[in-house]
């Protein structure tokens, strides 16, 4: 399946400081890609420069085949919602999408309406009167309004009540199924592994993690949880924890080795699960991966 | 070029309150001022003041010709009035149209946008521009109204005309300034308060120039002085290559505000 973004040894130095470092993935068309990462990571980094509005230090990102520092045309099929949504002052929201969607061709109105309609949004209001979540749900229909092909969104529930978002979320299901990509940014797990079918992680500016998310979940790591028994001493154990007489811990190591422990151990109960997207994301956090 | 006629337009609304805020007072002082001008031709009290004034204080506030009669020479005595905040509107109207993204943090909305950075700088020039010309060019139309229902002599229409000419032209420098201004400082917030200096520190580097001939070489960084209004009234007309030079410097201030522009990162 051909790439909607493709990002290949990205980089971006804020002189000495970090900001990106070395991160390459890709993103396949037509799919739900999450991008998560703790605060800092570098997740709006990647997008800004992913939009033009940074340079990378070093390395290339393309949308569509089209390398983005070589001028707009790599963002004519993009929708972008901003983390951090302010926008315009002493405007109406309707004039603000009207203007937003001008740069691109053709007439957006009926689909900005129905979409205003899908997200409650009062387009006769003055944009400085808007709450935060109703100036994200401005940020979402100029985003959507013009029916893109990629739809990038930093962290876009920030704000919203959960019934917008669970909107937001059908809304996001039903452009990947008329073939968009859409290219979230989140640190809410949760989120993440409702929405989205992939993911990449970032750690310290770097991609600790990617793949299917499914996969990611399933992948070498499990959940333990025994009751019974003391801490077990055991290569790839992390984050043990101890609740009464049952322990639970995250294993990344040879089956039968934990199989062993276990038995030696003689716990009177033991449940072996994949862990959460959450779990598997603070383990890549702690630093243990 | 669709983002430099989406921006053009936009700015152009964006910046009406702007424009009359500037243009509002600063007319009104001006219909004040040229209604005056019989009762100053009356008691020509304040005409032998200026005319007895030190040579040098003359001509470092550009008071070579002192003669209230004619309303062309009469602007000219106090035009600073004029250049002063034309020149502060175009640095200021030109740092904050470029400046404005960042502070207003609505760079993600707009650069995000199909739309090369020059092309809505370009948009953004252009409404500068036309506000730039249309303040002086208002402020011209006042001053002959005024004028020309209050004076018995004639108007010299061509010659009031020249003055503002050169203040356009010299607001047009000032507004080049400020877009590159803002174009090259690292924090949005410090484009606003430079150009405004850039203004006022070149405008008294022009009247030092002409204190003592040790400081005339300041003449050189001080436009004012290529559309100086006593220069002007006492030739008879504007020099059309000080105006054109100024214009071309505001011109190529822009260029290099939009080339630098392209290529530096964007703060949200």
């Amino acid at each position: 399946m051909a790439a909607a973004i493709s990002l290949a040894g990205l980089t971006k130095r804020y002189g000495e400081a970090r900001g990106i470092d070395d991160v390459s993935f890709d993103v396949p068309e037509a799919t739900i890609f999450g991008f998560i990462g703790p605060n800092g990571a570098g997740k709006t980094t990647t997008i800004r420069i992913l939009l033009g509005l940074i340079a990378p230090t070093s390395g290339t990102a393309r949308i569509f085949d089209r390398d983005v520092t070589l001028g707009p045309a790599a963002r004519a099929s993009t929708g972008y919602v901003p983390g951090e949504t302010d926008l315009y002052p002493r405007m109406r929201a309707r004039e603000l999408l009207a203007y937003l969607g001008s740069f691109h061709p053709g007439d957006h109105a009926a689909r900005r309406h129905e979409l205003a309609a899908r997200f409650d949004l009062d387009l006769d209001r003055r944009t400085d009167d808007l709450s935060l979540g109703n100036r994200k749900k401005v940020a979402i229909v100029a985003a959507l309004q013009h029916a893109p092909r990629l739809i990038v969104l930093d962290e876009p529930s920030n704000g919203l009540d959960p019934v917008i978002r669970a909107r937001l979320h059908e809304t996001l299901r039903d452009e990947a199924a008329r073939g968009a990509t859409i290219f979230f940014s989140s640190h809410e797990l949760a989120e993440v592994q409702a929405v989205c079918r992939a993911v990449a992680v970032l750690r310290e500016g770097r991609v600790v993690a990617c793949g299917d998310v499914a996969a990611l979940r399933g992948r070498e790591v499990r959940r333990v949880r025994a009751i019974g028994i003391d801490p077990i001493e055991l290569a790839g154990v992390t984050g043990l924890e101890r609740d009464g007489d049952a322990i639970t811990f995250l294993y990344d190591g040879p089956m039968p080795a934990l199989l062993s422990a276990l038995a030696a151990a003689a716990p009177r109960d033991v449940r072996i699960d994949e862990p959460t997207l959450e779990e598997v994301f603070l383990r890549y956090y702690a630093g243990t991966s | 070029m669709n983002g430099a006629r989406i921006l053009f337009a936009r700015e152009l609304r964006a910046h009406r309150r702007t424009f009359l805020a500037w243009a509002v007072p600063v007319a009104l002082l001006l219909v004040l001022f040229c209604a005056l001008q019989p009762s100053f031709v009356a008691s020509g009290m304040l005409e032998a003041k200026l005319a007895g004034l030190p040579d040098s204080m003359r001509k470092a506030l550009g008071l070579t010709l002192v003669d209230f009669h004619r309303p062309p020479v009469y602007l000219a005595t106090s035009f600073m009035y004029v250049t002063l905040p034309c020149g502060l509107f175009g640095a200021l109207l030109g740092a904050n149209i470029v400046a404005k993204e960042e502070l207003l943090h609505t760079a993600e909305l707009l650069y995000a946008q199909p739309a090369s950075r020059a092309s809505i700088l370009v948009g953004k020039a252009g409404a500068l521009a036309v506000y730039v010309i249309a303040l002086p060019t208002v402020l011209g139309a006042v001053a002959m109204i005024t004028l020309g229902a209050v004076v018995d002599a004639p108007l010299e229409g061509a010659l009031v005309a020249q003055l503002f000419l050169g203040v356009a032209a010299l607001a047009l420098c000032f507004a080049g300034a400020g877009m590159l201004v803002a174009a090259l400082v690292r924090d949005a917030r410090a484009a606003s308060p430079i150009a405004l200096g850039l203004v006022v520190g070149t405008y008294f580097l022009g009247v030092l120039s002409a204190l003592t001939p040790a400081a005339a070489p300041l003449r050189f960084v001080a436009p004012h002085k290529l559309v100086e209004p006593a220069d002007i009234v006492s030739r008879g007309a504007l020099d059309p290559v000080g105006a054109l030079v100024l214009a071309a410097i505001g011109g190529g201030f822009a260029a290099l505000a939009i080339v630098r522009y392209r290529r530096r990162d964007l703060h949200a």
